[in-house]
């Protein structure tokens, strides 16, 4: 009874709380989507200003390289002192129209240097692997030499002594030479033959990554070339970007962004980190925010971008999520208070209203008293009147009849008054006792009789149910009186009113027809629900408006049911009571 | 200290005759460079192919820091504050830093890279007229990550180019405990960065503290740069051996000395020890980066002599030398040339020895067979790197008792070598804490060998001590 207001508060508060809490949340998790989005794009934005670095920083050795390469008379001598001097270049070479190396030249001496790079070359060059030949080449000479050139390496002579033979080193090194010789000679240099246009970059893997070739073909048809110095040029790089400490705080556009921790990296085409700045130790194997690959001629570089997610939307996806569970809360904090406040004012309205329902019922109770003792003495009264012969006899007994039947009345009321709050709190038992149900009609009708009459109806009875039954005639004597009750109040006009009893298989029947208005087919369930009145008619406005309704409830307690069924004219109530074995328990 | 001598008695009593030696040395002014170019033997024995040295020495002029300015300085210190960096190390080498603020000049410039696994460029490359800002940039330095070595020397290179001048000393002063393990790490392409930077007139020095550092990688990148490499065993040396480095740094008087050695037809050359040289053909192009006050540089060339009749004289090789002068900041020339002659007498050829070019050759020597002590280490046959070690000890003793002239300092080098056997005597593999020691400790003799450094680390402190 207390349970369910409560729910239906509870769920009215908690449903939009709900509906509100789910709306934040998804509006959050948009919105960090939102964000990440616009950081992603912020950061490559910054990305792409380092790739625009970088590019610019080839360009500029373009410019530097341009004038260098720029020759036009290859002689040796001026190009090892121009290899020498350029802190940028590992070595320069010259390819001649016909597809010859000019410099270094193969067959010529070489320095170590100019070796190294010829043998290393040799891929790009002629296509050809030289590394694995050298290599098999000094392994040979090793094991020739291992007889005694090793020991005359661990055995220094004392200087004063014959200055020893270096055997070995200069073997291995005409070993050496010779097989470099050999490649380049027996096939045509025609790695950059295809390159278009006046210069250009070649990429040229050799080692542990990329290495950088700027190339120019000069109007005689020689392509003059550099290979560069790797690390150099990857110590360049890195000297223009940023470090961790201006990482940080650059004028860049993330000035006015909040500080997140970001951390970038350079990486090579091996994927390993060549560079990197920023917060380096927050970000292990994590996915980066976003990645490019840096421009020609470093193309397959890249630069990759990591940014603490946490933090990222910690500013704004998370204080929306905050926000709104704070709202959130707040709302239920109203929503329950106010709960509260109704639950309070119910509670105190149901407390008042079972205080004055106890009220009227003992008020009830204590009008019984009195009433039967007017009911008495106005029946004796009744018998003194009949006996004695006055003149007013008539007067006197019409009077004394008005206070009967009002007693009556009045009684009904209690009774009902009293039912009603026995059913509502479920304190209503059955009496069965054996009695004629003919018998207790007829003592109703005669009862009812004066008054009805009285109102100008005729009542006749029709008595079916005469054998004696299992049968709380309390109950249905309540019943009968509530129906002609009803019938004096709304139905007087239509004259007449016929009450039947029948006993088919322990089913006690009684039909009420009257010849009243009627009730309107869709409002015949209403009739029967508390305090409801069909007509809004004024003068008939008399009684509790519970009468139909604890017939129906003492019908059905008594195993049956009162209804008001189809009829031509007025109303007509059947109420079927149960008797014998279903009112042999209680 | 007994040591096992294997030496040979040379019972010929050679008399210095400097006469004989067919040198002419051009110009040996003060304020300039003494140029010296002597065969380690003026004679040679007639009528066969043979190899033999020739010294390439240089002198620096003194420096009186008394009366003479002393040239500027660009110098970028790059500091490891990797987490190995932590406690007693970080701090010593704040100090050292702080040290060199306090050494130089209002008018140098300095810039200080700090690296981790990112790199910062602490102060960025300016002259020192706010010195106490710059202290206390130093004392925030704290030591915490990992190690971009590559990237602190990029960014410290980058600071002193900013400045790039030939009128100052230009270095960058590396100082880190550790490997390096992000960006490029081999001692190859350190080696290759640090040639570049020779190419422009940028030393590298780097100082390896503790057991921890990659000394090849370290060592390669301070030679082909032409700076200094100290090994530093504990971290209280740190001061007295970065103070010996910042001395050096101090006092250059000549930068940029180009040497070119032309060989005539005939004579071959083999090997060029004590710097890094390029032989294309008949000639040597080697470029020392820097000599300091009265710094005595060599290189030793050797080669191989055809065959000559007695009496002739062979010419081995002309020298022509460009160097930029820190004093008079000019750049100025030298050149000489040598020769010998063929005798069929071979106690004439032992007397014809210059004892001077000798040890020099022979201290090149002990420091090409450290090396090989080196690589027997590295295969793991501390066997044969004990017998070597014993050998170059040997070597050194009996030579230090022919040129009694150099004798302190070939016995020094023959004590660097039995302190390094000492060390390895009872490990049996290469992975032992010992051996790793050892290892730092010969990369530290041959690069102060090879390059004739001047500032000395733990190894040589600890014979100095002795």
């Amino acid at each position: 009874m207390k349970l369910r207001p409560l729910l239906l508060i509870a769920t009215i508060c908690l449903l939009p709380l709900g509906a509100l809490a789910w709306t934040t949340l998804h509006e959050a998790q948009g919105e960090q989507l939102v964000v990440r989005q616009q950081f992603q794009e912020l950061f490559e934005t910054r990305l792409q200003d380092i790739k625009a670095d970088v590019a610019n920083y080839f360009d500029s050795l373009e410019r530097q390289l341009d004038p260098v390469v720029a020759l036009d008379d290859f002689d040796t001598e001026a190009l090892r002192r121009i290899s020498r001097n350029s802190p940028q270049i590992l070595q320069l070479f010259v390819v001649s129209p016909q597809g010859e190396l000019i410099y270094p030249n193969p067959a010529g001496p070489l320095n170590a240097t100019e070796q190294t790079f010829l043998i290393k070359g040799a891929q790009m060059f002629t296509g050809k692997d030289l590394q694995s030949a050298v290599l098999r080449a000094e392994q040979e000479t090793m094991q020739n030499m291992a007889g005694n050139a090793g020991s005359l390496e661990r055995f220094p002579s004392p200087i004063p002594f014959a200055p020893r033979k270096n055997v070995s080193a200069t073997q291995q090194r005409e070993r050496v030479d010779e097989t470099v010789r050999n490649v380049y000679q027996t096939t045509k240099v025609d790695g950059l033959a295809q390159a278009e246009g006046p210069s250009g970059w070649f990429i040229w893997y050799w080692d542990r990554g990329v290495n950088l070739i700027y190339w120019q073909r000069r109007p005689s048809g020689h392509i003059v070339g550099c290979a560069l110095d790797r690390a150099r040029w990857i110590s360049e790089v890195i000297a223009i970007l940023p470090t961790t400490a201006d990482g940080m705080a650059s004028p860049s556009k993330l000035r006015d962004q909040p500080l997140i921790a970001n951390h970038l990296r350079l990486l090579n085409a091996s994927a390993e980190v060549v560079y990197q700045w920023g917060q380096t130790d927050e970000f292990t194997d994590v996915k980066p925010l976003c990645e490019i690959t840096l421009a020609e001629p470093l193309a397959p570089w890249r630069l990759q971008c990591f940014v603490s997610t946490t933090q990222l939307l910690q500013g704004t996806g998370a204080a929306a999520r905050r926000g709104a569970i704070l709202g959130l809360l707040g709302l239920a904090a109203i929503m329950g208070s106010i709960l509260w406040f109704f639950f309070r004012e119910y509670a105190r309205d149901m407390r008042e209203a079972a205080q004055q329902v106890r009220f009227v019922n003992q008020v009830s109770h204590e009008l019984r008293t009195p009433l039967t003792n007017i009911s008495m003495y106005a029946e004796l009264l009744e018998r003194d009147i009949a006996s004695e012969t006055h003149p007013q006899a008539a007067a006197l007994q019409q009077r004394l009849n008005i206070i009967l039947s009002e007693s009556q009345r009045l009684g009904r009321l209690i009774a009902n008054v009293l039912t009603f709050a026995r059913s509502k709190s479920k304190a209503l038992t059955l009496q069965p006792r054996l009695v004629a149900a003919d018998e207790v009609v007829q003592a109703v009708v005669e009862r009812a009789r004066p008054t009805l009459e009285q109102c100008g109806v005729h009542v006749q009875t029709y008595c079916g149910a005469s054998l004696p039954m299992q049968l709380d005639s309390d109950v249905l004597a309540q019943i009968l009186e509530n129906l002609l009750s009803n019938v004096e109040k709304y139905a007087s006009q239509g004259g007449y009113v016929c009450i039947t009893t029948a006993l088919t298989d322990e089913v006690l029947t009684i039909d009420v027809e009257d010849r009243g208005p009627g009730v309107e087919p869709e409002q015949r369930e209403a009739v029967f629900r508390p305090f409801v009145r069909i007509s809004s008619d004024i003068s008939h406005s008399a009684g509790t408006g519970i009468g139909l309704t604890i017939a129906r409830e003492l019908a059905r307690l008594h195993g049956g049911d009162l209804q008001l069924i189809d009829s031509a004219v007025g109303c007509h109530f059947r109420a079927t009571l149960e008797t014998g074995s279903a009112v042999e328990h209680p | 200290m007994h040591l096992k001598f294997t030496q040979r008695i040379v019972a010929a009593v050679a008399l210095l005759s400097l006469t004989s030696l067919m040198t002419r040395t051009t110009r040996a002014d003060d304020g300039q460079l003494k140029l010296d170019v002597s065969p380690v033997y003026s004679k040679l024995i007639a009528a066969e192919k043979q190899t033999t040295w020739v010294r390439v020495g240089l002198t620096g002029f003194r420096l009186d820091q008394e009366k003479q300015k002393r040239p500027g300085v660009n110098l970028a210190i790059v500091l490891d504050r990797s987490g190995s960096m932590q406690g007693d190390k970080i701090e010593q080498a704040r100090n050292a830093a702080i040290d060199a603020v306090r050494l130089l000049n209002d008018d140098d410039i300095l810039s200080i890279v700090t690296y981790d696994s990112s790199v910062n460029v602490l102060v960025p490359a300016t002259k020192l007229s706010d010195r106490e800002s710059v202290i206390a940039a130093i004392r925030g330095i704290e030591a915490t990550g990992n190690t971009a070595l590559f990237a602190g020397v990029s960014k410290g290179a980058a600071e002193v180019r900013k400045f790039l001048d030939k009128e100052r000393v230009n270095r960058v002063i590396l100082l880190s405990d550790g490997l390096a393990n992000v960006g490029p790490s081999s001692p190859g392409e350190l080696a290759q960065l640090g040639k570049s930077l020779l190419k422009e007139g940028v030393s590298v020095s780097t100082l390896g503290l503790g057991l921890g550092y990659n000394e090849d990688l370290m060592v390669q990148l301070a030679t082909t740069s032409g700076g200094n490499h100290l090994f530093i065993e504990k971290a209280t040396e740190l001061a007295d051996i970065f103070r010996s480095e910042f001395d050096d740094v101090l006092s250059v008087v000549a930068q940029e000395i180009d040497i070119t050695l032309s060989l005539p037809e005939g004579i071959r050359p083999v090997k060029v020890l004590g710097n890094e040289a390029e032989i294309s053909g008949q000639q040597i192009v080697t470029r020392i980066a820097q000599i300091y006050s009265e710094q005595a540089r060599y290189i030793v060339v050797e080669v191989e002599v055809p065959a000559g009749s007695a009496g002739a004289q062979q010419t081995l090789g002309s020298v022509s030398i460009t160097y930029n002068n820190m004093r008079t900041h000019s750049q100025d020339k030298l050149e000489s040339e040598t020769a010998i002659t063929f005798t069929s007498d071979r106690d004439e050829v032992k007397a014809s020895v210059n004892k001077q070019a000798l040890a020099d050759a022979v201290a090149l020597i002990s420091s090409e067979q450290n090396k090989l002590a080196t690589a027997y280490l590295d295969q793991g046959d501390l066997m044969q790197c004990r017998e070597v070690l014993q050998q170059n000890v040997d070597f050194l003793k009996s030579n230090a008792l022919l040129i009694p002239g150099e004798a302190k300092r070939l016995e020094g080098l023959a004590a660097q070598n039995y302190l390094q056997l000492e060390q390895l005597l009872d490990v049996n593999s290469n992975t032992d804490i010992k051996a790793n020691a050892a290892r730092k400790s010969f990369r530290g003799y041959q690069s102060e060998v090879d390059l004739q450094q001047r500032a000395k680390g733990s190894t040589s402190n600890k014979v100095n001590d002795r």
